[in-house]
């Protein structure tokens, strides 16, 4: 597919284009954020992994687009650089899972409930409004975000595509 | 703590022997419980990038199902304080069908609901055995005191099921390090692999433990 635009693990794209196409694949415990200008159409997919920069901040320089509160306010900064009007964005979420099971009951850490309550600080502290979401369970996502008409598709295995 | 990307040849020969034995304890668990020959490759250290390691398990969307257990050293034992690691076992989705039938006998058709109702537990159980036989024989060469966390499940996109061992060992780098080795069936087809994922301070402290002077 033309104009699609890949987006791994600690990493965001943005675009100007509408025929940009965004997508990252198989969120588990990762949450993806899509920012996007209503009238501009200008738009930017991040997938972060953890949380909080500052938990790390004494080990040196980090990677910014891994963590919630830096990657979603640097992508914020970049698509306002690209011309878009902060009151005009919105956002869409999606990922955030636990992904692991004991048979015997219980889950494995919760590492993904974190990313999503971290982003929704951000995006909460930016004003930026959610506007559709699709987080926890247990339950891999992979996500595509629509430049043109900013319409989120999540695809899982075993439960059906969304459209948001 | 430090994050490091670079380790020495010798460190990286000890961590593949580590390898080399912890699955090989693995794989003789593995066969014993399917009365069948495993066959299993040289092990393989990995430091790549976030996006590489989900590459080398068949790319993000590829649907295994995996067991993870974590590792951490007993507290209160000195030298083995501060150990934290997990070991991952993936399998494809028809292999797993295949080592539930072959373990339970063949008394379920695939794809029935008793056999889906007991699939979790007998893949939990199987990972639970050649994780332990892993950490065990581990344990047994460096003299560390491990403790071993219950399985965990998932059936899902191998990048998702990632996500969780990537986020624990890749805060400080952008890159995580693991040693996978692959098992296959000798006639029948058993694709699988276990990986040990660990940071750099579980690395530090595994050497020091093994008389490496670094």
């Amino acid at each position: 597919m033309s104009g699609m635009l890949t987006v791994g693990i600690s990493d965001f794209k943005t675009s100007t284009s509408p025929d940009a196409v965004f997508v990252t694949f198989a969120l588990g415990s990762c949450v993806g954020t899509c920012l996007w200008d209503k009238e501009t159409k200008i738009g930017g997919l991040s997938h972060i992994m953890l949380p909080y920069s500052k938990e790390f901040k004494d080990f040196g320089e980090i990677n910014r687009m891994k963590f919630a509160d830096t990657a979603i306010l640097d992508m914020f900064m970049q698509l306002r650089r690209m011309g878009a009007k902060p009151e005009n964005i919105v956002a869409k979420i999606a990922g955030g899972a636990q992904m692991f099971q004991s048979s015997v009951g219980g889950s494995m850490g919760n590492i993904g409930q974190r990313n999503v309550a971290y982003v929704k600080e951000v995006l909460k502290q930016l004003k930026l409004p959610i506007v559709a979401e699709d987080t926890g369970l247990d339950y891999g996502r992979t996500v595509y975000f629509d430049n043109a008409t900013g319409t989120m598709k999540v695809q899982s295995i075993g439960h059906n595509v969304k459209e948001l | 703590m430090s994050s490091k990307e670079a380790y020495t040849d010798i460190e990286i020969d000890v961590l593949r022997e580590l390898g080399n034995i912890g699955a090989g304890n693995a794989a003789t668990s593995l066969s014993t419980m399917l009365n069948q020959t495993i066959d299993m490759a040289v092990p393989v250290v990995r430091i790549t990038s976030f996006d590489d390691a989900v590459q080398s398990f068949g790319g993000a969307e590829n649907l295994v199902a995996g067991v993870l257990l974590s590792f951490e050293g007993l507290e209160g034992v000195e030298e083995s304080e501060g150990i934290k690691g997990m070991l991952l076992f993936i399998i494809d989705i028809e292999s797993a069908d295949d080592i539930v039938t072959m373990l339970t006998g063949g008394m379920y058709e695939p794809g029935s609901p008793e056999f889906e109702e007991m699939k979790p537990s007998v893949l939990s159980e199987i990972g639970n055995i050649m994780g332990a036989a892993y950490i065990n024989s581990i344990a047994t060469l460096t003299g560390l005191a491990l403790n071993i966390s219950v399985p965990y499940l998932s059936t899902d996109m191998v990048g998702a099921i990632l996500s969780i061992p990537i986020a624990e060992f890749g805060a400080l780098s952008d890159t995580v390090l693991f040693i996978e080795e692959s098992f296959k069936g000798v006639g029948k087809d058993i694709n699988s692999s276990m990986s040990l994922f660990a940071g750099s301070e579980t690395i530090d402290i595994i050497m020091k433990k093994l008389g490496i002077e670094l």
